[in-house]
């Protein structure tokens, strides 16, 4: 199957309608769905939040496109909801946490590997080993508090393995910002990876600042306050990358191209038929929206929308384990940290503002570090025997 | 939806379903992981340190009337606390809600494709109305001696906060009758007790018509608590409750 932008046209604007009923459907099952179909959902809530956060500002900020822009928000606000009630209510938020780290792990690998521009994949690889490091955090958490195994939501997918220790992520807001991609030579891909890691990150970070207040246990709201102040730096990193001097019209078409790039690579991976129906119908729906917005961009701006897109789909995003890949990363660049908009290899490189600033926070307790105190993953949970033995 | 649904399909959670990958997540983690020094006690430690610095989650209402005023002076002297408010305040959030929960088992009842073997809905629903009786009464008792039935005291929140579950699990369309009726179990066992409670702090106050109307609304209870129980024990090993019972 391959998607054309141009010459699909998808389901027009005013064809493109929900009922309450349509919008809470029958959640996925977290017992026997594929970890990866949980994947598929929450990222695509977190695309589909974007698209609705991203309308409102544009909206603020430019009254001729307000309607427009206010009518393809509706339909988003309404796939969002559909997708994001998929999640059953029989997670935990703290499961749903796991997996919310898990999509951070596994999309950010598959698109650190895709990447074709050397200096934005290092981004996504340098990411990729935090995200990787708050996943052993809430596993210990989720543990000692739940009683539970982080591996019933990970299926055996998703290492859990301390990466760069959360201790050593908080750094000056100097330090987090990074170079842009030039709007005038980089690919498709490269806008696409930008915007899809970025909206991940961002819905992470609203989710955790939701939750955290619903924990009772000091180190578990302590720990969700420090996390949550990561995914912060995170969405100022990814959204540094996307260049600012997008025009508003070429942001929106970027987006919407970016939609229908996510529900296309949803499609070709999901495994559960009745969720794919639902990827396939949202697809059309986001190239019903491609196409209003390309009408729109060729009134305001007068030029070819194919001067920013080639009708051609990228290859869709690989939802797979990426064990290997992110060890591999571990091994090589755990130590790795930023200063100002570069990497450099080695931890005693940091600079005094973002030491200065680690240390007054950390000043005081560090729940990264107490909720793993001597904390080593086993199956089962660390209070069981080893269960995975032969009899 | 069947009445129980305990059967073998595609469960994906568990780590033998790849033992192969299995087995290089826990071998990795043993072999990559520095964890940082110490344990879980200080977790414990942690919580010890904020119980220090924290306060109570709320306090029983000051009574808004006279008579409230007196026999909250009258607790006090009595007890030296505030006890039997705040526990009736309890009663009164639990039994209201322990109603939105035979309201939710009924709908799971009704759901249910093959109700051969089920409890009699008639028993189902008298024990609602009890439930919806035993609110009123409460609440009626709390404002006999003054107080505010519509306040949430401390341990009406809590029993909220510890009730949450239930809610959770009964009203899910995907649990079965009998993973909801074994929620009700849950409550009717913390009914009971609470309610024996109550009773021996109405009684060291004196306050004679509240044991009366209290006993009176625990020997129904323990008529739920038995019967829920046996009908949770005969469904998951015979699929059907007995005739006898009803």
């Amino acid at each position: 199957m391959s998607i054309n932008l141009f010459t699909d046209k998808g389901t027009p604007l005013d064809q493109q309608r929900f009922t309450w009923k349509d919008l809470v459907q029958k959640p996925l099952s977290k017992l026997n769905d594929d970890a990866f179909t949980r994947i598929r959902v929450i990222l695509m809530n977190g695309i589909e939040l974007e698209a609705v956060r991203f309308s409102h500002a544009c909206a603020r900020m430019n009254a001729e496109l307000q309607l427009p822009l206010a009518k393809i928000r509706r339909v988003e606000q309404h796939q969002a909801t559909l997708v994001n009630w998929l999640l059953g209510s029989d997670h935990s938020p703290l499961e749903t946490t796991i997996g919310y780290e898990q999509v951070a792990i596994e999309v950010t690998a598959a698109v650190a590997l895709k990447e074709p521009d050397p200096y934005l994949a290092q981004t996504y690889r340098y990411g990729l080993l935090e995200d990787f490091d708050h996943m052993y955090r809430y596993t210990a958490l989720l543990d000692r508090l739940e009683g539970k195994d982080s591996n019933c939501i990970l299926q055996n997918y998703t290492d859990i393995i301390p990466g760069r220790p959360t201790v050593f992520e908080h750094r000056d807001p100097a330090d987090d910002l990074r170079f842009p991609y030039d709007r005038h030579s980089a690919e498709l891909i490269s806008k696409f990876h930008a915007l899809t890691i970025m909206a991940g990150e961002q819905q992470t970070h609203n989710y955790y600042m939701n939750i955290g207040p619903l924990f009772s246990d000091p180190t578990a709201r302590q720990l969700y306050a420090e996390i949550a102040s990561i995914e912060e730096q995170h969405v100022t990193q990814y959204e540094s990358i996307i260049d600012p001097d997008e025009t508003w019209m070429e942001k929106w078409l970027i987006h919407e191209a970016n939609e229908v790039y996510n529900y296309y690579s949803c499609v070709m991976s999901e495994t559960n038929p009745r969720i794919k129906a639902l990827w396939e119908r949202f697809l059309d729906y986001e190239l019903g929206h491609f196409q209003a917005v390309q009408e729109i961009f060729k009134q305001i701006e007068m030029r070819d929308p194919l001067e920013i897109i080639s009708g051609k789909l990228p290859a869709p995003l690989e939802y797979k384990s990426h064990r290997n890949f992110v060890r591999e990363v571990l091994k090589k660049e755990v130590d790795y940290r930023s200063v100002g908009k570069e990497y450099v290899t080695s931890s005693e490189e940091e600079t005094d503002r973002s030491l200065q600033y680690r240390d007054y926070m950390n000043s005081e307790g560090i729940p990264s570090e107490t909720v793993a105190a001597g904390y080593i993953y086993k199956p089962g949970t660390e209070n069981a025997m080893n269960l995975l033995r032969k009899h | 939806m069947e009445t129980i649904e305990a059967n073998l399909g595609i469960n994906k959670t568990g780590a033998l379903t790849s033992i192969k990958e299995a087995l290089k997540t826990k071998e990795g983690a043993e072999s990559l992981t520095t964890p940082p020094p110490g344990d879980s006690s200080l977790l414990g430690e942690n919580r010890v340190l904020y119980m220090q610095e924290g306060g109570p989650v709320g306090t029983v209402p000051v009574p808004m009337t006279v008579k409230g005023l007196m026999s909250s002076a009258q607790e006090k002297l009595m007890m030296g606390n505030h006890v039997f408010m705040d526990k009736l305040g309890e009663r009164i959030a639990f039994e209201r809600t322990g109603t939105r929960l035979y309201e939710a088992l009924i709908s799971k009842y009704q759901g249910t494709s093959d109700q051969e073997g089920l409890p009699d809905l008639i028993t189902i629903e008298q024990f609602y109305m009890e439930e919806l009786k035993h609110f009123n009464m409460a609440a009626e008792i709390m404002m006999k001696l003054g107080g505010d039935p519509t306040a949430m005291t401390p341990s009406a929140d809590i029993a909220g906060v510890a009730g949450m579950g239930w809610i959770q699990v009964i009203n899910d369309p995907r649990t079965t009758f009998l993973q909801s009726l074994e929620t009700i179990l849950q409550a009717e066992l913390v009914d009971n007790a609470c309610w024996e409670t109550l009773i021996e702090l109405a009684a060291n106050l004196g306050l004679n018509e509240a044991v009366d109307e209290f006993t009176v609304a625990l020997q129904e209870e323990i008529i739920h608590l038995r019967t829920v129980k046996q009908w949770v024990t005969e469904l998951n090993l015979d699929g059907k409750v007995s005739q006898l019972l009803q």
